[in-house]
This record gives structure tokens, sequence and C-alpha cells, in this order.
């Protein structure tokens, strides 16, 4: 009985203690999982391929959680994220891409955390790219490139280049050749937004010409007509138009083009043509 | 054949009797297991995460014989002595390894077969939990032939054990060289590749490119039998690289058995 008594004592007593040193140890592990975060990063791409033997899809999984952890603890202390660790979970997604190309989570990790969080856009751009190959068929890294272009660099022309590629893969979204006009269209080149949805029509015979692409297309002939004509314009009369009406005036177009939103065709000193509506019906 | 049918019944039965056998499949399972709810934390490729973690884990199970119980059933065999009593009956040195190694072929067969149960058991669970769409491109064929290939991987190895345990006299060099065919045949062909590759800004000798050259053809190439992440990925394996690859594995096999036999027969037992 006197054993059992003191057992039990022991037994109490040890997990006492260990309940005790559970917060010690958990931040003990925190201290760990912030340094494998940075060494993992350092780890040469040839060195982890070679040391993971037949395990690099799980190798890459592993890696993937970790740079999962460590956005999450981010998260959860609402701490800033330094520039030098946004370094390492490039250079981790890196590894984890070289790991296994082919894998979808880190690159959709690149678009959400490097590009919206960490505004390195070339990296998640390279990233991206190194999936494209990876992934031929999948027109998700194509549109993320594209829209990286578009909304954060600007780059409007690069932007519907690389949607248009998207759209062209089996399987995209059936607006993607009208949003890729779009994004053309505000890189303030109507023609090229003309001819890219016109060619994506012919090229993708599946696309039915819905009522919105014909209207999209009738506004984009409407806007690039005007353009063209602004251009003459100013070849033949040495200056720039100030309206549409001028244009209209001094007959370099016949009749003011139909704007199929309803919206009001305007000219931008820099001859560009666009529409109050921003091709959005307008409601009457 | 009878004499060799009989040493792998026996094998078969011997290794069956290891706890450690279970032990290994329960915590293989159990690894599956948990496998399907990590794979909750993932973003999209749920079905790609459960099969990596649960091929490895086959894998894993499958190299569990050639690095513990093939050094138990063999090289302990010849180290202990216990040889002998088989040996006294009218089966010969040749008969003797190939038996065990059909007694391997059996064992590791049928723990990576059930493993294969629980890999099914795990996609079925993880399309349960995530629903089906994630598990779209799961394909059962580029699955199994992933996985036998892997099993032919691992009977070279259970190959190379019975030819290290015959020219060594401790398990535990034997044990030892088997990881280091196993290292090697999975480094060697990028090895070879990197060679292939001419950087001009650095040298390498003619000696180390005629080392490498008599090497991949002494090791065999393991990486090539490591089709898990095409599976994983859902993308077929063609019927012509499994052939390719089962005969490859089957000469290679027959080659260190043969080697072994050679050794045996003249090695002093006593």
């Amino acid at each position: 009985m006197k054993k059992t008594g003191l057992s039990i004592v022991i037994l109490v007593g040890c997990f006492s203690i260990v309940v005790w040193l559970n917060a010690a140890v958990h931040d003990v592990r925190s201290k760990q999982i912030s340094a494998e975060m940075s060494d993992i990063g350092r780890v040469p791409a040839s060195v982890l391929v070679a040391s993971s033997l037949e395990f690099k899809g799980a190798m890459a999984n592993m890696m993937f959680l970790n740079a999962s952890n460590f956005i999450g603890r981010k998260l959860m202390e609402q701490s800033k994220t330094l520039p030098e660790e946004w370094h390492q979970f490039y250079l981790l997604l890196d590894r984890i891409t070289t790991l296994d190309g082919s894998f979808l989570d880190p690159y959709v990790f690149a678009e959400m955390m490097l590009a919206w969080q960490a505004q390195m856009y070339d990296e998640a751009n390279m990233l991206l790219e190194k999936g494209i190959k990876a992934r031929p068929d999948d027109w998700r890294l194509p549109y993320y490139i594209g829209f990286n272009h578009f909304f954060f660099k600007k780059d409007f022309v690069q932007g519907a280049n690389y949607i248009k590629q998207a759209a062209a893969i089996d399987g995209s979204p059936p607006y993607f050749p009208n949003l890729a006009s779009r994004l053309a269209f505000y890189g303030s080149r109507s023609k090229t937004a003309l001819l890219f949805l016109e060619e994506m029509l012919v090229q993708n015979k599946q696309i039915k010409m819905s009522s919105e692409l014909e209207k999209r297309l009738v506004a984009l002939q409407g806007a690039a007509q005007l353009e063209d004509a602004a251009f003459l314009f100013m070849q033949q009369q040495g200056r720039k138009a100030t309206s549409i009406d001028e244009l209209v005036q001094n007959g370099f177009v016949e009749s003011i083009p139909t704007e199929p939103y309803g919206g009001q065709w305007r000219l931008h000193p820099n001859g560009r043509v666009d529409s109050s509506s921003n091709f959005i019906t307008v409601e009457k | 054949m009878r004499g060799v049918y009989a040493v792998a019944l026996l094998s078969f039965k011997e290794g069956l009797r290891h706890r450690v056998l279970y032990g290994v499949l329960l915590a293989a399972l159990l690894l599956m297991g948990c496998t399907v709810l990590v794979s909750g934390f993932f973003l999209r490729d749920i079905s790609k995460v459960i099969l990596d973690f649960c091929m490895a884990t086959v894998t894993l199970g499958g190299l569990t014989i050639p690095f513990f119980l093939a050094i138990h059933l063999l090289a302990k065999d010849i180290e202990r002595r216990t040889i002998f009593t088989l040996l006294t009956r009218p089966i010969s040195r040749g008969q003797y390894l190939i038996g065990k190694f059909f007694g391997l072929f059996l064992i590791t067969g049928l723990i990576m077969l059930l493993l294969t149960g629980g890999v099914w058991l795990c996609l079925w669970g993880g399309e349960f939990l995530f629903g089906s769409r994630f598990f779209v491109t799961v394909s059962w064929v580029s699955i199994v032939a992933a996985l036998f290939l892997s099993w032919l991987s691992v009977l070279i190895l259970n190959a190379f054990v019975v030819l290290w345990s015959t020219v060594t006299t401790s398990s535990f060099l034997a044990t030892l060289l088997t990881l280091f065919s196993y290292v090697i045949g999975h480094s060697i062909d990028d090895v070879v590749r990197f060679l292939q590759v001419e950087v001009t800004m650095i040298k390498i000798s003619d000696s180390i490119r005629m080392t490498v050259d008599v090497v991949k053809y002494l090791f065999p190439n393991l990486a090539a039998f490591d089709l898990k992440s095409a599976a994983a990925h859902g993308l077929s394996i063609p019927f012509t690289d499994v052939l390719i690859l089962t005969t490859y594995a089957t000469a290679y096999i027959v080659v260190l058995l043969v080697l072994s036999t050679l050794f045996f027969n003249r090695r002093d037992l006593a």
C-alpha cells in the first residue's frame, strides 16, 4: 500500500512538473520553428533534392507546412514581417517548387503572400513562371501573373498578354477573353484589345459569341475608330483634336459610333478614347 | 526447386512471427491516418498531399524489410551459425539464398499490399472530409504502377542484403553496405546528369568521369523507380516505362543473386 501511495505521489508530482513546464517547452519550440524557417531557406536546392532521396513530394509538403506555420505565426503575433524574412520565405517557396514543380499550393501562396503582402511582384512572378513550365495546362498561373502585371505593376499590355495566355487554356473561365480585352483597353490601346478579342474568337471556336462579348466587340470597334480618327486629325491638322465633335465636324468620322453600354465617348489629351460607362452597362 | 520453395516458405513464416513487423504496420497506418488530418492545412492539392505522404509511408514500410527484418533473417542466420541446421538437409547454399530472397519477396509484397489498402482508406477518408472536388485527379492505375515500382526497388535492396550478407562477416556491416547501396542508387543518376552538363567554370577530371561511368553500371538507378510524385499528381505512367524498369530490376536482382551464390559457395562458414 505504501509503495502504491508513493508511486501515486511521484506520478502526480511529475505530471505537475510537465504541466508547469508546458508553456516554457512551447517557447523553446517557437525558437526552433523560427530557426528552422531560416535554415531551410538557406539550404541550396540541389542539396535538398539530393538529400530527399525518394521522398521529394513528402519533403515538399513538410516544407510547405513550415512556410504556412511561419505565416500563421506572424499573423497570430500580428508582428511585422521583415524584408529579410520575406526573402527567406521566397527562398523556401522556391525550394519547395524545385522539389515538386507541379505542387499548386506554393504558387497560390506566392501570389497571396509575396504579391499581396510583401509587394515582391517580380519574385512572385518568377515562381509563377516556374509553375507555368511544370503545369502548362493550368490557366490559374498565367492568370495570376497577368493580374500582377495589371493590378500591381500597371503594365496593362503584359497583363493582357498573360490573361490571353490563360484564356487559351482549356477549362479557363469563359469571361477571360472579355477580361483580357478590357485590360488591354485600359492599357490605352483599344486596337490591341480589339485585335485580341477578335483573335481569341477566331482561335477558340468553342467560345460562344455571347451578347456580352458582342457588345464588348462593338464598343472596342467604336473606341478604336475614334482613336484612329484622332491620330489622323493630328497628322493632318498639326494639332490635337479637343473633342469627339471636332472629329465629326472636320469629317474625320462620318458619325459618332454607337456606345453600346449607354455612356458618352471621351477623347483624352493623350489621344486615348474611353467611355463614361467604363464599358459597364449604364442603368437608365 | 522444392528446396527453394521450402526455404522461402520458412523465411516467410519466420518473418511473420516478428512482432516488429506488426509494430511497423500499425505505426504506418497511424501515420497515414494523421496524413488525412494534416492534409486539411493545405490549400488545394489535398489529394496530392495525402498521396505523397501515404505512398512515402508504403515505401518506408517496405524499406523496413531490407534494413531490419532481412538482416535479422539472413545475416544473423549466418552470424549465429543457425544456418547449419538448414544446410544439413538436402538444400544447396544457392537454394538457401534464393529461398531466403523469395521469402523476403513475399513479406515485402504482403506489407506493401496491406499498406496500399491503407492508401485507399486515406483517400476515402479525405474525400469524405473535404469533398470529392479535391480528388478528381486521383488515378488508381498510376498509384498502383508507382507502388509496384517502389516494391521492385525494395526487392533490389533485398537482393543487396543477400549479397552483402554473403561477403561480410557481420550483420552490422551488411546493414551499412545496404544503406550505402540505397543512397548511391538514389544519387548516382543525378551525379551522371551533373557530369553531362558542360559547365565552363568547373573543370571535372577525367578520372572522376571514369569512376562515375563505372559506378553507374555497378549500382542500380533506384531514383528511376521513384514515380510517386507523378502518381500523386494523377499523371499517367507509361506502360513501356514500367516494362523497362521491371526488366531492369529483374536482371539486376538475378545478377546479385548469382553473385551471392558464387561468393557463398566459396565461403568458409565454420
